[in-house]
């Protein structure tokens, strides 16, 4: 028998969906993303949004527009991304009755209301939450999945409790290996992801519950998200609600089969090659962005232009930006005190310009670890994890 | 209750009102009868917004949602949306990738 099979609390289920699919938001304009296939439209006040780039009406994936990124370090919550797999997370939680479980290979079983997470130590950490597909509409040669632009990022600060406190009142017993988090998305496949028991025990890991000095918003996990600061937000579950010690590695579709990226040193592969063998995606390798000038913008010539922007790494914090006008010779920009180390990093700079005519912008970000981006995307088939160089093109006149 | 019912409620529902944000329609011209279940679990967004795709990329898509997203799809149905996926793309105006196709 299918797994969809239609019932009547099914079909109740999905009217649901859709009546919640027409909360208001008025449509501003188009957008074209610098791709093919990529105009979009802008809409205001859909799902209690500012002005989002609209990728997907149901289930919500919402795009930042880029300019917001040159706003502030922090991106407002109504101006977040939003990337959800599947309608099925519902929009009005009871609270009271809402409950944490956590199972499997522990000493204790617990199941946590609300309350009971409240009354541990909260703390704050400032991290980006990138999808692990952002940027896929540049991928070259084009592949299926959200054709996202750059706007599926997002800095903000994260508060909630510490998972390891949590973890530890359940006693994660020795020959654990990975614990999955499951969320209230349970429409198949059940969303649901792991993390290494080491990863899992982070002092920076935290089960969230506000962004921004904010309450979770329906459409960022309310009313309790996982934050693991440095790895791609298909590891930040939202809403919740379940978490497993395994034994065994996880097998489940959102491990085993979905967000993996090729098992070589730079993730990527040549279009068409055999498929290799994978891994789950996991960090973020470095990016920067320049943010005050865009592609194609106009530059008076013969002058300094000072130019500003966004750089963040997943797996060390960064360590120096550089400009370029050639990919060859590379100068250092200055990188602003505030941050943190899993946040958006404030760079900027002076450029000369030219005379009339082109000229390129190149920007790089390279971590305390040493990574740096690439000059040239690698490829993979999920259009995972872009990192190279951003290109700009100039009018100079 | 029989999933031919749900989609129509699903297609023929007014989605929102006046000029706020709605769900685009799925222009299901010359769509085979199948085809009208892509759109119960996601907006026709998702397919309107894709890169153009080869048929062997849209079949990929289409099995990946029976087998791993449950779409009661049924094995003698697969190439015949498939195929109608890549007409729709042609057929919309979609402008030819510039870029290489995946081979």
């Amino acid at each position: 028998m299918d797994r969809f099979a239609p019932s009547r609390r099914h079909f109740m289920g999905l009217l649901g969906i859709t009546a919640a699919a027409a909360v208001s938001g008025l449509r501003a304009a188009d957008v074209q993303l610098p791709f093919d296939n990529g105009k979009r439209q802008l809409v205001e006040g859909f799902e209690g949004k500012g002005r989002m780039i609209l990728q997907r009406t149901r289930a919500p994936l919402l795009e930042t527009p880029f300019e917001v990124y040159d706003n502030g370090l922090l991106t407002p919550v109504d101006r977040f991304y939003v990337r959800w797999h599947t309608a099925s997370a519902p929009r009005q939680i009871d609270t009271a009755a809402f409950r944490l479980n956590v199972h499997g290979h522990v000493e204790r079983e617990l199941s946590l209301a609300l309350a009971d997470l409240r009354s541990l130590p909260a703390r704050e950490v400032t991290a980006v939450s990138q999808c692990a597909g952002n940027s896929r509409g540049f991928s070259d040669p084009r592949v299926p999945g959200a054709q996202w632009g750059n706007g599926a990022m997002g800095n903000a600060v994260w508060r909630g409790v510490n998972l390891r406190q949590v973890l530890d009142r359940a006693g994660v017993k020795a020959g654990s290996m990975a614990i999955r988090f499951r969320g209230l998305d349970a429409a198949p496949p059940h969303f649901g992801k792991s993390l290494g028991v080491d990863i899992a025990r982070n002092d920076d890991v935290l089960l969230a519950t506000h962004m921004n000095g904010q309450p979770l918003p329906w459409d960022h996990g309310f009313p309790l998200r996982l934050v693991v600061p440095g790895w791609f937000a298909t590891y930040w579950v939202k809403a919740v609600s379940d978490i497993e010690v395994l034994t065994t590695e996880d097998d489940n579709y959102w491990m085993a089969k979905a967000y993996r990226i090729p098992a070589t040193p730079d993730g990527s592969t040549t279009p068409g090659a055999p498929a290799g063998a994978t891994t789950p995606i996991s960090t973020m390798p470095p990016r920067s962005f320049v943010t005050n000038v865009r592609d194609g913008d106009r530059l008076r010539a013969h002058s300094q232009h000072a130019i500003r922007g966004i750089a963040f790494s997943g797996k060390a914090a960064i360590r120096r930006v550089e400009w370029s006008g050639d990919g060859n010779t590379w100068h250092r920009c200055q990188i602003d005190g505030e941050g943190g180390v899993y946040g958006f990093r404030r760079w900027h700079t002076q450029i000369p310009v030219g005379a009339p005519g082109g000229q390129q912008l190149l920007v790089r970000a390279t971590d305390a670890a040493g990574n740096v981006q690439p000059l040239h995307a690698g490829w993979n088939p999920g259009g995972f994890m872009r990192n190279a160089v951003e290109s700009l093109n100039l009018v100079i006149a | 209750m029989n999933i031919r019912i749900l989609i129509l409620a699903l297609i023929t529902l007014p989605f929102a009102v006046s000029a706020q944000v709605t769900e685009p329609p799925l222009p299901l011209t010359g769509a085979p009868p199948a085809a009208a279940v892509c759109i119960a679990c996601h907006s026709s967004e998702m397919i309107d917004s894709q890169p153009r795709l080869t048929e062997a990329q849209w079949r990929a898509t289409v099995l990946k949602m029976k087998a791993a997203y449950g779409a009661p799809v049924a094995d003698k149905d697969v190439d015949d949306i498939a195929r109608w996926l890549t007409a729709h793309q042609t057929g919309s105006g979609q402008a030819a990738a510039r870029q290489g196709r995946l081979p």
